[in-house]
């Protein structure tokens, strides 16, 4: 997955675990950026009665970095508060609910907000609504109006916020992937092969955790500019969004805990799959602790990466040039680590600096595709992955087909990919629109537990 | 150093003595400022300063080297007692790990 259970810390810890963080020009307003981190992972929306909510004892955080230094000029920072309006009933609605306030409603979620540069810490809001997850038409029978009351605009109107639940955007054959790298439209080939089959959508019924907040481009930009010259350095940010829990946990009796001490980080995610592909399992827990700006400690695992060994092995004859190919991976590092330079795809560039940092790069002189592609630059769409990350981006694909050797000829014009290298993939694409929003939070309404049938 | 953190581990451990001294520690200065030495009794605080201390938590990370951290609110304090640490081990019947 993108970045889902991806360590083995994190995965006992689901409330504090991103699971995947985008970065965009917002298509419907141009002159803002839209920013987005999942949380709780592979909700089944029928899990009930207690359903899901983020944590109150969790910093969750999105950080900004505009300088190229690997470490935070601009933070959002939310925190969440959990109310209970019955305590003497289980139910996590006693009726209908249709508007956030309603009593019905049993345990609302809201949430603070703040905004911290290097000139201080601003609240933007101290008490936003959650929406409900959602339960069910007789509980919610209008959960699109429902949520759309936790659109809220903050900062004068300049800010649009978002914090619940939402249909997972990320797509991927999971039970293949993870059953020893197979593909099933091309398990034939695999070392141990089957018959060829279409791809399966391991995520398409599981909800998340959302986090979106809209932002005027000037509010990210070194220079509070909003950067029209997409090959100047001041045009790139770098994002990655960050969990963090204090240090000490005590457990009462009574099930009320005390938390104290200095909030310690232990989730962070910038690009999709680096810490669930590319990290070591002895080193993903440290990963997720650490800043990018310390990443060059794990560049070995970005220029080595063990999938294009595996590769060759597991689909064999399929992969012959990237097999021979032993040279450090300098377009992993780009696309990764550093950003693509100018000069190396026209039009285009997210250099960074040497700093090498996981994150985001996001171009926001680039605007928004008329016709966007989910294969992102790739498929020829400056807009999209890795120039930040939309919410329909295959990333899946993208990282696979780079790590098969796609993007070694931008730094080794002299390799010629396998020939699989272009058609190579899990076999899942977003099916039409119907799984996204053309507007703000982009994500789409969560699957309702009453609607969802329990796979065979 | 937030002086509420200071005061409260004072207040909790009930240690009495003199001098105290800010150290840097390499590595963790940023986020846990180092106390070392022994404590001046005119700075325990008060039953009023006491009631308002919110949880307090002592981790003995390393008893060998006499030291310990005190976590409360957002922030923690290393503090380096060996006498105090001894006590605490005694205390738990000697049975630190």
């Amino acid at each position: 997955m993108s970045s889902h259970r991806e360590a083995p810390e994190i995965s006992q810890d689901p409330v504090a675990d991103s699971t995947d963080t985008y970065a965009f020009v917002s298509p419907d307003n141009p002159s803002t950026v839209t920013l987005i981190t999942n949380y709780v992972p592979l909700q089944d929306p029928a899990g009930g009665p207690n359903f899901f909510e983020f944590g109150d004892d969790v910093s969750y955080r999105i950080n900004v970095d505009n300088n190229g230094d690997g470490v935070a000029d601009v933070v959002y920072e939310f925190r969440f508060t959990t109310t209970l309006r019955d305590p003497d009933t289980f139910l996590y609605n006693t009726g209908v609910v249709t508007d956030l306030d309603d009593t019905t409603w049993n345990r609302p979620q809201f949430y603070s907000l703040t905004r911290t540069t290097s000139a201080g810490t601003v609240t933007l809001d101290s008490r936003l609504s959650c929406p409900p997850c959602n339960v069910g038409p007789r509980s919610m029978p209008d959960y699109p109006d429902l949520s759309g009351q936790a659109i809220h605009h903050v900062d004068h109107r300049r800010v649009r916020v978002f914090a619940g639940q939402r249909l997972d955007g990320f797509y991927v054959d999971l039970g293949s992937v993870f059953d020893l790298a197979d593909l099933r439209p091309f398990q034939n080939l695999h070392l141990l092969h089957t018959a060829a089959a279409a791809g399966v959508d391991g995520l398409k019924s599981y909800n998340v955790h959302t986090i979106a907040i809209q932002v005027p481009i000037s509010e990210l930009t070194v220079d509070g500019s909003v950067p029209t010259d997409p090959t100047k350095a001041n045009a790139v940010i770098g994002v990655w969004a960050s969990a963090s829990r204090q240090k000490a946990l005590v457990r009462n009796a009574g099930g009320v805990n005390t938390a104290t001490g200095p909030w310690v980080q232990v989730s962070r995610l910038g690009n999709p799959l680096v810490n669930e592909a590319l990290i070591p399992i002895a080193k993903k827990d440290l990963w997720n602790s650490a800043g990018p700006a310390g990443d060059s400690a794990f560049n070995q695992y970005v220029i080595h990466p063990e999938l294009a060994g595996l590769l060759p092995v597991l689909y064999p004859g399929v992969f012959p040039k990237l097999a021979a190919y032993g040279a450090p991976r300098a377009d992993l590092q780009a696309i990764l680590h550093t950003g693509i330079p100018n000069g190396i795809i026209g039009g285009f560039q997210n250099y960074t600096g040497p700093t090498q940092a996981d994150m985001l790069r996001l171009n926001v002189a680039i605007p928004p595709s008329s016709s966007p592609s989910i294969m992102g630059i790739l498929g020829g769409d400056l807009a999209g992955f890795p120039n930040g990350r939309r919410v329909f981006d295959d990333v899946f694909t993208i990282e696979l087909r780079a790590i098969a050797g796609a993007t070694i000829p931008l730094v080794d014009p002299s390799f010629t990919p396998d020939g699989a290298v272009s058609v190579v993939t899990d076999g899942v694409t977003p099916p039409g629109n119907v799984r996204y929003r053309s507007r703000f939070p982009y994500l789409d309404t969560p699957k309702s537990g009453y609607s969802v049938m329990p796979a065979a | 150093m937030p002086e509420l953190s200071r005061r409260g581990f004072l207040g909790t451990a009930g240690i009495t003595a003199a001098g105290v001294a800010l150290v840097a520690v390499p590595g963790v200065a940023a986020v846990a400022p180092e106390l070392s030495g022994v404590f001046d009794d005119a700075a325990a605080p008060t039953t009023a300063e006491l009631a308002s201390v919110g949880p307090l938590v002592v981790h003995v990370r390393d008893a060998a080297a006499g030291e310990l951290s005190v976590l409360s609110g957002e922030t923690e304090v290393v503090i380096h007692d060996p006498g105090f640490v001894a006590r605490i081990v005694s205390a738990a019947g000697g049975h630190v790990r």
